[in-house]
C-alpha cells in the first residue's frame, strides 16, 4: 500500500504543480519560441519535470525557476542545424500593436524607441532583463534559470541595463521620451 | 522613479506573451499523456521499485498504455513526444521489411539510450547487455525489441523524420518474462493495447514465441492483415489507430502458423 499512497500522492502533486506553472511557462515559452510552438515546448518541459520530479526544489518559486530553465535548456537544445547558442533572444512585442487607444504620441514613440534598441541587444543580455522585467525573478531565481551564481546574474543585469540605456541614448532614431531619459539621466 | 524603473514599465508594455494563447484542453490533454507517458516512481531508496508491480490496475494502466493495456511488468512504459500531429503513419505498412545492418545496430543503441534513465536508470544495466531480438521496419516507422536475462525486454517504436523536438517513439521496458516458461507452440504477451503518441494512437502486441511458431497475423478491423515479426524467441506487431482498445477478457485473436504449416487461432492476453 506504501507505493501506490507514494505513486499517487506524487501525482497529485504534480498536478497541483502543473496548474499553477503552466500560465507562467507558457508565457516565458511564447516570449522565447514561435508562438505556435509554445504548446509543445510547455508540453514536452513538463515531461521533463514529472521524470525529474525528484529534483523539484521545494521552494515554489524556486521550483518555478527550475522549471523555467528545463524550459530554456530545452529550446537551446532544439536549435536543430545551428551552433548551440548559450542564451535565448526574447521577443517584444511589436510597438505598433502594443499602442492603446488613450496611449499619447511620447508612449507611442517610447516603444518605438525602446523595440529598436532591445533587437540590438544581445541575447545575453535580452535574457537577463526578461527574467527580471517579464518573469519577475530575483537575482537568485533567475541564476536557477541560467545556470549560473546569483552574483553572476546582479553583474550580467547590470550590464544589459547599460547596454539597453546606451542603445536608447545613442541610436540616431531614437528622439523619443525614453531616449531623452536615458539621455537626461546620463548627462 | 529611476531610470531603470522606468524603463522596466515601458517594457512591461511590450511584453509578447499573451496570456489569452492559453488553450486550457491542450493544456489537459497534455497532463494526461504526460501522466500516461511516464509513471510516478519514487526516488530509488525511497522505496523498493520492484514493488511498483503491485500497484493497482488503474496506477498500472497509467504506467503502461492507454486503453486497455495493463502492465505485467515493472515499470513499463510509453514515452511519447508531444509534438502534435504527424503524417508518418501514412507510409506505415501491415508487412514488415528488415533493416541493414547498419540501420539495426543504430537501432538498438538508440532503443538503448532512450530507455537507459527508466526509473531511475534501473535498467541501465539490462540495457547495456541485452541483445536485438527484432528489428522492421513499417515505413518510416522502425521497430526494435531488446532482450536480455531474467525476463528483461525493451521494445521502441521510432519515427525520426519530421519532428520538431525530437523522435516519435513509444515503447516499454520491463521484466515481464521472468520466470515464465513457454510451450514451442505458446505466445506470451508482454505489451498488449492501445498507446498514444503524438502522431495518435496505435495498437500493438509483442512478447515470446515458442520455437516452433514462425508466423502471427493479426486481422484488423481497420488495416487488414497485419503480420508480425517473428525473431530469436520474441514478436511483435502493432498498426495504427485503436483497434486493441477495450479488447474483450478473453484476448486479441491472432492466427499462427506453426514449422509443419498448420495454423491455429491462439488469443493474446497479458
Amino acid at each position: 500500500m506504501r507505493d501506490i499512497s507514494l505513486a499517487l500522492e506524487r501525482e497529485s502533486r504534480f498536478r497541483l504543480l502543473y496548474e499553477e506553472v503552466y500560465p507562467d511557462l507558457h508565457r516565458f515559452v511564447q516570449r522565447r519560441a514561435f508562438p505556435d510552438h509554445a504548446d509543445d515546448v510547455v508540453a514536452e518541459a513538463f515531461l521533463v519535470v514529472w521524470r525529474r520530479f525528484d529534483e523539484l526544489p521545494r521552494e515554489p518559486d524556486n521550483a518555478r525557476a527550475w522549471i523555467f530553465g528545463i524550459a530554456r535548456n530545452f529550446l537551446l537544445n532544439a536549435q536543430r542545424g545551428e551552433i548551440r547558442r548559450r542564451a535565448l533572444g526574447v521577443r517584444l512585442a511589436e510597438a505598433a500593436r502594443a499602442c492603446q487607444p488613450n496611449d499619447s504620441s511620447e508612449l507611442a514613440s517610447g516603444r518605438v524607441d525602446l523595440e529598436r534598441a532591445w533587437r540590438l541587444l544581445s541575447d545575453v543580455h535580452q535574457e537577463a532583463l526578461a527574467l527580471s522585467v517579464f518573469e519577475g525573478l530575483n537575482a537568485t531565481q533567475a541564476s536557477v534559470v541560467l545556470e549560473i551564481s546569483p552574483v553572476a546574474f546582479r553583474l550580467r543585469l547590470s550590464r544589459a541595463r547599460r547596454a539597453l540605456r546606451m542603445l536608447l541614448e545613442h541610436t540616431p532614431q531614437a528622439r523619443s521620451a525614453a531616449a531623452e531619459l536615458v539621455r537626461s539621466a546620463t548627462s | 522613479m529611476s531610470v531603470n524603473r522606468q524603463l522596466d514599465t515601458l517594457l512591461e508594455t511590450l511584453d509578447a506573451a499573451d496570456g489569452s494563447k492559453i488553450d486550457r484542453v491542450r493544456a489537459d490533454a497534455d497532463l494526461h499523456r504526460i501522466l500516461v507517458s511516464a509513471p510516478s516512481q519514487p526516488a530509488l531508496g525511497q522505496a523498493d521499485p520492484r514493488r511498483v508491480k503491485t500497484r493497482p490496475r488503474t496506477v498500472r494502466r497509467l504506467a503502461v498504455l492507454a486503453g486497455s493495456v495493463a502492465a505485467v511488468t515493472l515499470g513499463m512504459m510509453t514515452l511519447p513526444p508531444l509534438s502534435g500531429g504527424d503524417p508518418a503513419f501514412a507510409t506505415w505498412t501491415a508487412v514488415p521489411s528488415g533493416m541493414t545492418e547498419r540501420e539495426r545496430l543504430a537501432a538498438a543503441d538508440d532503443c538503448r539510450e532512450s530507455k537507459k534513465d527508466v526509473g531511475g536508470g534501473m535498467y541501465s544495466d539490462d540495457l547495456a547487455g541485452a541483445e536485438l531480438a527484432i528489428s522492421e521496419k513499417r515505413g518510416a516507422w522502425t521497430t526494435v525489441v531488446l532482450t536480455g536475462g531474467d525476463g528483461f525486454s525493451a521494445l521502441c517504436i521510432t519515427e525520426d523524420s519530421s519532428h520538431l523536438f525530437g523522435k516519435s517513439r513509444t515503447g516499454s521496458v520491463g521484466r515481464a518474462l521472468e520466470g515464465v516458461a513457454l510451450g514451442p507452440r505458446e505466445l506470451k504477451a508482454t505489451g498488449l493495447g492501445v498507446g498514444t503518441m503524438g502522431a495518435g494512437d496505435i495498437s500493438m502486441a509483442e512478447g515470446a514465441a515458442g520455437a516452433d511458431v514462425k508466423d502471427v497475423v493479426y486481422k484488423s478491423g481497420s488495416q487488414g492483415d497485419v503480420a508480425a515479426t517473428i525473431s530469436k524467441g520474441r514478436f511483435a506487431l502493432w498498426l495504427p489507430g485503436d483497434d486493441m482498445r477495450d479488447y474483450p477478457p478473453t484476448g486479441v485473436e491472432v492466427t499462427v502458423t506453426y514449422g509443419d504449416g498448420t495454423k491455429a487461432t491462439q488469443r493474446l492476453t497479458l
